[in-house]
């Protein structure tokens, strides 16, 4: 049964945020999320820094894999890219983060774009196994091109505020915390605040792409992509731009992930990372941004949950290492996927068919 | 040398023709691509290992290993993707995924991190095959002096005319007290000075390293080395080596061809082969027949984790050891498949034993080539393959293209 109240006139269908209980629900989120750092501690805060992180990650895969129906096991290497190439910026080049962030983003996007011609040719697992491919190159790139990525030692991301090499960084706020008046904002809040600004930024670009020509013709391809160009949308195109955009926003992803971490290695970009963002738009849901940025929140509180967890459970309680993490969100995505095909849109919508349908079972 | 990478890299690539054959099999009856393959090759080669260790012979852990490791892909199948039939091919791909990362952990918490070794062998696990042996030769750098070059000539039982042509020689020459030794003559292995093994280099008088090598026969060093003053490199000098294979390639090989056509024999000539391929070539229709369709899939996953503990097992043998990142070695064999062609058998086990020889060839002759960034570039090699194999044939090799109707 439907669960938005019945539209009646155009201009309610083209409402990006239809219904009352919509916009309640953001305007409460959007204060949760204004207060987060100011209360959170810092383990949590980095658990915030993680789930935004995350979220732009989801969202971008999400138009890539939901939208546009292109299985890539390759987001690590975008991500990887876009990480390493604000590293360089900032390292070699002094360029402040605001600017290093959106040009990541479009290095990224023009590897996204020679991705794209491959996915003209290929469906399905070998399309995946093409990005799978890809993540192996850019890995191999990161750890052997010593030069530019410092190798298997790492390299520092610096994030600074302007150009040229004297000027202020954003760990400088770690010491003397920004003092607004109202409020001071040391180094991790005012992360979080820019880190808060773009996910709402990619997550609003991602709702409206969905509703957008461009979206709807991604669509039209992942359903079937022969009967779209006899439409009159052009597959190649189509294709090519749902891997640039994509790409652009996991190049930023990467960004933001390298200013969080401060100190970049080469080892966490592999398949494994991938693999890990094909769950998290799969758990929430494929085909909704909802989807994408739930599902990218219930991972990122998954680990720290099963560490709480973890020393009640039998055989892992003696370890140390993530172990327990992994098999735990592991299980809950089978289970997901073997329950709810949905994931946990289709969770939600079972919740408020429950609450719309109440007394009755079903309306 | 090139058989000796040869022979590695066909039984490399053996164990991933044997992969990438389960991982065809599971497709083709059941449109699900299982990226558990790997974890089920390691799973293989420990079992096959614990099992030798707690005192099992190893013809029978062999086959322990392959019904339990089958077994297990029976349960992955019943519980797992059983349910997500008839669901999108995208979810079985994650499933599967997560499913590998399952029994990973599994195996961490079975075994730990600590286990070594590699699987064990009825044969001296070190043993190499010899198809030609070795050719060896004395050389060195003998000082000899004039007065000595006689004896020499005594010594090596040379006539007085060969004595003549030695000394003769415009390149041995005769300093105060020490005479460089450059490459005797035709007469004792070489043909002829200009079919000599090592022909002279020019300018050698003031460089020692330019000295041409001896062609001395090995008994005859052995007999004079004591009674000249021997300077410089001496004792013997391997001409050809000896082409020597390692024991285990030759049996990867050969058990892998033994296992790949009993499965071919299977296939054409059984029941369980009939079913099989009347599922892999349409479900309903089989379904209609009589054909119990979803036990053909329950033995195509149990035939691939028999496969990937056989290949599991010769994986491990020596020098490689098994370790918990087995699955990462065996990773390799999806571009196989991919190359081979997803839908075709034959396919898979070609792409399987071309890939392992390019890996092999790979790190051999192209790493040393490209120095620093060349370190493990044999891991990426593979996907440049499947890469440039995918642009020119876009379903593999052997694959069939996917008709499509609108």
């Amino acid at each position: 049964m439907p669960t938005r109240a019945l539209t009646t006139r155009h201009a309610q269908d083209l409402e990006l945020f239809a219904d009352r209980w919509t916009k309640a629900g953001l305007v409460i989120m959007a204060l949760i999320f204004l207060a987060f750092p100011f209360v959170a501690g810092n383990k949590w805060m980095v658990v915030g820094l993680q789930a935004q992180i995350a979220v732009v990650g989801s969202v971008s895969l999400m138009i890539l894999t939901g939208f546009a129906g292109q299985i890539s096991m390759g987001h690590a290497a975008f991500i990887g890219i876009g990480a390493y190439t604000t590293a360089m910026l900032g390292e070699h080049h002094q360029i402040p983060f605001w600017l290093a962030l959106p040009v990541a983003g479009m290095v990224a996007a023009a590897v996204g774009m020679m991705i794209g011609p491959f996915a003209l040719r290929l469906r399905g697992l070998y399309l995946a196994l093409i990005t799978v491919g890809l993540v192996f190159i850019v890995k191999h790139v990161l750890y052997h091109q010593v030069s530019w990525t410092g190798g298997a030692k790492g390299m520092k991301v610096p994030a600074y505020l302007w150009f040229g090499a004297d000027a202020p960084r954003l760990s400088d706020y770690a010491v003397k915390p920004l003092d607004l008046g109202v409020v001071t904002l040391d180094a991790q809040q005012l992360m979080f605040f820019v880190f808060l600004l773009l996910a709402v930024v990619v997550v609003l670009c991602g709702v409206r792409i969905a509703r957008s020509n461009t979206g709807r013709a991604m669509m039209a391809v992942r359903d079937h992509d022969l009967a779209a160009s006899i439409l009159g949308i052009h597959p190649a195109r189509t294709k090519v731009l749902a891997f640039s955009i994509s790409s652009f926003f996991a190049g930023v992803c990467g960004g933001m992930l390298a200013l969080q971490l401060s100190y970049l290695m080469p080892d966490g970009f592999g398949l494994p990372m991938s693999v890990n963002y094909i769950a998290m738009i799969v758990l929430g849901g494929i085909g909704t941004t909802f989807g994408a940025v739930w599902g990218a929140m219930m991972f990122v509180v998954l680990h720290p949950v099963a560490e709480q967890l973890q020393p009640y459970v039998p055989y892992f309680s003696g370890r140390t290492d993530t172990l327990f993490s992994t098999v735990l969100f592991a299980v809950v995505v089978c289970i997901f996927l073997i329950f709810e095909p949905l994931g946990l849109f289709g969770f939600w919508l079972r919740i408020k068919r429950y609450f719309l349908a109440w007394p009755f079972r079903y309306g | 040398m090139l058989t000796l990478h040869i022979v590695n890299g066909l039984a490399l690539g053996a164990v991933y023709a044997l992969v990438a054959l389960g991982f065809v099999v599971i497709y083709r009856a059941s449109q699900v691509f299982n990226f558990a393959q790997g974890e089920l090759l390691a799973f293989g080669a420990f079992i096959m290992v614990a099992l030798s260790q707690a005192g099992v012979p190893w013809g029978l852990a062999l086959v322990l290993t392959m019904v339990t490791t089958g077994l297990l892909g029976v349960l992955v199948e019943r519980v797992v993707l059983r349910p997500l039939i008839g669901r999108p091919v995208f979810v079985t791909i994650i499933v599967t995924i997560f499913v590998a990362m399952i029994i990973h952990a599994g195996m961490m918490v079975a075994w730990g991190p600590g286990m070594k070794g590699s699987t064990p062998t009825p044969w001296d696990k070190a043993g190499m095959l010899t198809l030609r042996p070795a050719v060896t030769e004395g050389t060195g750098t003998v000082n000899i002096n004039e007065a000595s070059l006689e004896s020499l000539g005594e010594l090596l039982s040379l006539d007085t005319k060969s004595l003549a042509r030695l000394s003769e020689r415009k390149d041995v020459r005769s300093f105060a007290g020490e005479t460089p030794f450059t490459s005797i003559d035709d007469l004792l292995l070489c043909k002829g000075p200009d079919d000599c093994a090592n022909p002279m280099a020019a300018g050698y008088p003031d460089d020692p390293s330019c000295l041409p090598q001896v062609c001395l026969d090995a008994k005859v060093y052995d007999r004079i080395k004591g009674q000249i003053s021997l300077e410089g490199e001496s004792g013997m000098r391997v001409v050809s080596s000896a082409l020597e294979v390692p024991v285990n390639s030759v049996v990867s090989i050969l058990i892998a061809v033994l296992a790949l056509g009993l499965f071919f024999l299977v296939i054409r000539f059984t029941r369980l082969g009939i079913a099989m391929r009347a599922t892999a070539s349409d479900q309903e229709t089989s379904l209609a027949l009589g054909i119990p369709v979803g036990r053909v899939f329950a033995w195509s996953w149990f035939i691939a984790g028999a496969f990937a503990a056989l290949g599991g097992a010769l994986l491990g043998l020596y020098p490689r050891q098994i370790e918990l990142n087995l699955a990462y070695t065996a990773l390799a064999a999806f571009p196989a498949v991919v190359v081979g062609g997803l839908d075709s058998a034959a396919g898979a086990v070609i792409g399987g034993f071309l890939l392992g020889l390019s890996v092999v060839l790979c790190q051999v002759y192209i790493e040393p080539a490209m120095g620093h960034f060349g370190k493990d570039f044999h891991e990426v090699f593979p996907y440049l393959i499947m890469i440039l194999v995918l642009v020119i044939r876009p379903y593999g090799l052997f694959g069939s293209k996917d008709v499509e109707r609108v």
